[in-house]
């Protein structure tokens, strides 16, 4: 399954807003294997989220790729195999499962390597536990982060590339306004108008990206 | 534009809930207006919907920066991927190379906060001097580089808040408690963390808590150098609602913060809650928290009123720094009582309170508490009422630290009573005072120091301890300056060192000055020791009168006379205190002090007073002095105690001349009785060798032990019941001893005792009653009436009648 996968990604998304799919549509269109594009999303969407979650757990960068493979390959066969029930749970709930359920099994398969191979300098912090509600507390925290990523890239679409330059580089990279406003060459009020409407937008989308997510 | 928008205007703005017009309006008066422009950048820096979304974007501003970094560091870090961004730049992680061990590296980039960067060093020493376990640590300060950078421990964990979901209140309590010891390790320091939130208190994986990015800590300044106004900064949640009005930040501010994550930590909310930026801000100025218990029943009460005290709106009536934070929360944690007395609780606590005496008076008037266990009710509810001010608690608590400042003060102030007390012949007469006078100069400025700065736990140790140095400090000099001179009145109490003049001198300069300390640290500890100068200056003035002389020719009732003077002004300034001007607390130890003085000088009177010639009724020559004088003037001693103790015990007002009532009437039985006892001589003696005494003893007795029964006086019943048992001891020995029928005849007679009690309990307890409640009912009319009229409701009860 891990093929499809592969192909996904490199076929890529086209550009278009992801908010268009909740993850229920997304579910949707991954009925049909062949649907790349769907794939491709679903792909996009949760990879660097398993990722981002097993290397703040402790997993080297390796070990963290081998998580996210493996919870997405893990999904991909529950899917086809209809082992996913969609009433009984969201989708992302049903991935921090998988997800959480791969980190603690790289990690006990880490330790076992540890004891033969000690002292490699990039090892995967296994000696430290993860206590129980760990995992899911950092699953919420990159997710969310993941969705306020998400966030700012709809907005990018949605408002003119200098509206979304001026509220990026004060509110993003803390430039001073007037900096900011000498390097686009555009007035204070325009920077500060740019900032507000992009800060705004974000505050309606949050809810119903959260939501879709 | 002339006119400013208001700050919760700003705040909305700021956060991106402007509508239209109004926003477009904003951005044209920001364009003109600096110090607005000044609050909304502000504001925005501290957004946490921008903050968060700083987190989520990799550095592009400038993307040789990373490249630069590496270049620099090159030979010491490898740098790897940006962590986030505090208030003065990003901050990177990092391998140090040489150690193997993972640093956060923070390039500053002060240029965008007009902050100078000698500045930001200079907090970042202060901050590298502190080596606390629960304190990220500062490895590295390079400001020479082409990047300045602050390397720092780096920290792989979760926000507190986050870290402790679903753990119980012990475990949650315990990791509060690190965060509070590398608070307090701060604001030892000096140092104001100012932006405390979850995200700056970080738990790594084996549980251990750091706190984290001081991008605004800074020293606390003298509250003279504030330029104001300073615009509000730290996340809304979290800030405290002085630094929410721009008003300087001080370690209680810290608190307050604190009590935030506290409250979150605890319950997974946040205490203030708004829709909006202004809107929290609101909540913190404005509204009561809610109480924790109510979201969690788990948490116990001890620890809702230490994170509510917190949470005060007023600095001065929260802890005043994380150090005491710390303490009440060790006191939680062992399972002592906490002095945390959070205005909210107090006020609910208040109301109960009050309908709760309510009740008790009433009670005590049906008879169904007895008037000891009302006072004592009472004296319970007033001093939750009056809760001291929690250093007190601490400079009471007999703890190891608090045993050493004693014994340090105490070692100071008996080192310059040896200048006085020796003559120290080969040291210059001018070096004699200078001792004392140092100790009381340290002592009093330190004092003085430390109370000024709310340290007063240690303050008042060192004050009264200068307090007593000084009359030492006093007596010295004037022992140096030789003066002033001699009036000869009388023989020197302490001949050959200090004259009497010098003494009074002396005394009265500690009594004038503990005087002064009291009037200003308004403590009950300092009545105590007003209270001792006193009696110590009544001693100077009876050194002219001639102390020394009648007590070395054996006049000690004389001079135990003299002492009812100073022990009646005392008695009578106690209650003025506590009668007339309600300073209970003030008067309590004065109360102790002035009985223990009169008790003693009433006991040497009768104890060496000539009775004989006062009563002028028998001769006694010849017999042992104890008997001699122990008989009438014991006697009328004991009348005098059970009369004060009678007018202690009616006072309805205060609890202490109840108080010393009781230990009046414990005193009054053994005075009365130990007299009769030793009556046995110089007395008519009866046929058959009777004597009256003999036969007064029992009868007093039993006299005491029924009039137990009126006021509930065990210690009436007590001495009455012993000496009842002392006095058939000495029948028996003259009269009955080995006969038979006298122990039979005591037997049958403590049956038939028992049989009438078991089976007529009503026979004197009815009317007895009878009598006292009458009584009651007559003294207290008006309370009475209150509670005569059956509330509304209570008409309910089924009635007998009805069936």
């Amino acid at each position: 399954m891990a093929f499809i996968l592969l192909e996904a990604v490199t076929g890529g998304s086209e550009g278009r807003s992801l908010i268009s799919r909740t993850s229920t549509d997304l579910l949707e269109a991954l009925k049909n294997p062949a649907n790349q594009t769907a794939w491709g999303e679903f792909d996009q969407r949760y990879r660097p989220l398993v990722l981002a979650v097993a290397r703040r757990l402790g997993l080297n960068q390796a070990d963290a790729e081998d998580a996210a493979q493996e919870t997405l390959a893990a999904f991909v066969e529950a899917y086809s195999r209809g082992q996913y029930d969609r009433p009984r749970g969201r989708l992302r709930d049903f991935l921090r499962g998988v997800a959480c359920h791969k980190v603690r099994d790289i990690q006990r398969r880490s330790a076992h390597r540890e004891k033969r191979f000690p002292h490699r300098s990039d090892q995967t912090d296994f000696m430290a536990t993860i206590p129980d509600g760990h995992i899911e507390t950092v699953w919420d925290y990159e997710r969310s982060n993941a969705v306020l990523r998400q966030c700012l890239q709809e907005v990018q679409h949605e408002v003119s590339p200098q509206t979304y330059q001026a509220f990026e580089l004060t509110a993003l990279r803390q430039w001073e306004a007037k900096r900011a406003a000498k390097h686009l060459g555009i007035s204070l009020d325009v920077v500060y108008q740019s900032k507000h409407r992009v800060l705004q937008r974000i505050r309606q989308l949050l809810p119903e990206m959260d939501d879709a997510w | 534009m002339t006119d400013c928008p208001t700050h919760d205007q700003l705040a909305q703005y700021a956060e991106g809930q402007a509508s239209g017009p109004e926003a477009a309006t904003m951005a044209r008066h920001l364009n003109d207006c600096i110090a607005c422009r000044f609050i909304v950048d502000q504001m925005h820096r501290d957004n946490e919907l921008a903050t968060r979304l700083q987190a989520v974007v990799e550095p592009g501003d400038d993307p040789s920066l990373l490249t630069r970094l590496r270049q620099q560091l090159a030979e010491d870090y490898e740098v790897q991927e940006m962590l986030g961004r505090g208030a003065d730049g990003i901050v990177f992680r990092a391998r140090d190379v040489r150690l193997n061990r993972l640093v956060a590296i923070k390039c500053l980039t002060p240029d965008r906060h007009g902050r100078r960067l000698a500045e930001i060093f200079q907090e970042a020493r202060n901050l590298a001097k502190i080596n606390h376990p629960n304190v990220a640590a500062i490895y590295r300060l390079d400001d020479e580089g082409e990047i300045p950078i602050i390397v720092m421990e780096h920290v792989d964990g979760l926000p507190v808040d986050k870290a402790v979901v679903d753990q119980d209140v012990r475990s949650q309590v315990e990791v509060f408690r690190q965060v509070l010891r590398a608070v307090a390790e701060l604001h030892r320091r000096g140092i104001v963390h100012r932006d405390l939130k979850p995200g700056n208190i970080l738990v790594d994986r084996q549980g251990v808590v750091k706190v984290l990015d001081f991008g605004i800590a800074q020293p606390f300044p003298a509250e003279d150098t504030i330029e104001l106004p300073v615009p509000p900064q730290g996340t809304p949640a979290y800030l405290s609602p002085e630094q929410s009005r721009g008003s300087p930040v001080k370690p209680s501010s810290d608190v307050f913060s604190l009590g935030v994550v506290l409250f979150e930590m605890l319950t997974g909310q946040r205490p203030f809650v708004g829709g909006t930026i202004a809107e929290t801000i609101q909540a913190i100025r404005q509204a009561d928290p809610p109480l924790p218990r109510e979201l969690r029943p788990e948490i116990p009460g001890p620890l809702q009123a230490i994170c509510l005290m917190a949470l005060e709106k007023d600095p001065r009536r929260r802890y005043p720094s994380a150090r005491h934070f710390l303490l009440d929360l060790e006191r939680f944690i062992s399972g002592e009582a906490v002095v945390a007395n959070p205005a909210l609780l107090k006020d609910i606590l208040e109301h109960a309170i009050d309908r709760h005496v309510e009740d008790l008076s009433q009670w005590h008037m049906d008879r169904l508490i007895s008037t000891r266990e009302y006072d004592s009710f009472q004296d319970r509810y007033e001093r939750l009422r009056q809760r001291e001010e929690f250093w007190v608690l601490d400079s009471r608590r007999i703890s190891f630290s608090q045993v050493l400042l004693h014994l340090g003060a105490w070692s100071c102030v008996v080192a310059a009573f040896l200048m006085l007390c020796f003559h120290w012949p080969h040291l210059p007469s001018w070096a004699r005072p200078l001792l004392p006078w140092t100790v009381f100069g340290i002592l009093q400025a330190m004092g003085t120091a430390l109370w000024h700065r709310r340290t007063r736990r240690v303050g008042i140790v060192l004050v009264m301890a200068a307090t007593l140095a000084l009359p030492i400090a006093i007596a010295a000099t004037l022992i140096w300056l030789e003066w002033p001179p001699r009036l000869g009145l009388a023989d020197d109490l302490w001949a050959g060192f200090l004259t009497n003049e010098q003494l009074l001198i002396a005394a009265t300069g500690g009594f004038l000055w503990s005087l002064m300390l009291w009037r200003v640290t308004r403590t009950s500890a300092f009545s105590l020791i007003w209270g001792l100068a006193a009696i110590v200056t009544a001693t100077a003035v009876f050194t002219f009168l001639g102390l020394r002389k009648q007590w070395g020719e054996g006049h000690i009732d004389t001079v135990a006379g003299w002492y009812l003077a100073p022990g009646a002004i005392l008695l009578a300034l106690a209650m003025a205190l506590d009668l007339r001007w309600r300073q209970v607390h003030f008067a309590g130890p004065l109360y102790v002090m002035s009985v223990i003085v009169l008790v003693l000088s009433m006991t040497a009177i009768a104890y060496f007073g000539p009775t004989t010639q006062w009563l002028g009724l028998v001769h006694l020559e010849g017999e042992p002095a104890l008997h001699r004088h122990i008989k009438y003037s014991f006697m009328a001693n004991g009348v005098v105690y059970l009369l004060a103790g009678l007018l202690g015990d009616r006072s309805s007002r205060s609890r202490w001349l109840r108080r010393i009532a009781t230990v009046m009437f414990w005193l009054a039985p053994s005075h009365v009785l130990v007299p009769i006892l030793t009556l046995e001589n110089e007395w008519a003696v009866l046929p058959a060798g009777w004597t009256v005494p003999e036969i007064i003893l029992p009868l007093a007795a039993i006299a005491f032990v029924f009039a137990a029964v009126p006021k509930q006086m065990k210690s009436f019943f007590f001495s009455g019941l012993f000496y009842v048992a002392v006095s058939v001891q000495r029948l028996t020995a003259r009269h009955f001893e080995d006969k038979l029928a006298w122990p039979i005849a005591l037997t049958v007679a403590g049956l038939m005792l028992v049989m009438v009690a078991w089976r007529r309990p009503r026979l004197f307890d009815q009317w007895v009653s009878n009598g006292e409640r009458g009584k009651a009912e007559a003294r207290a009319p008006a309370k009475r009436l209150g509670h005569g009229e059956p509330p509304e409701g209570a008409k309910w009860s089924p009635r007998p009648d009805q069936d």
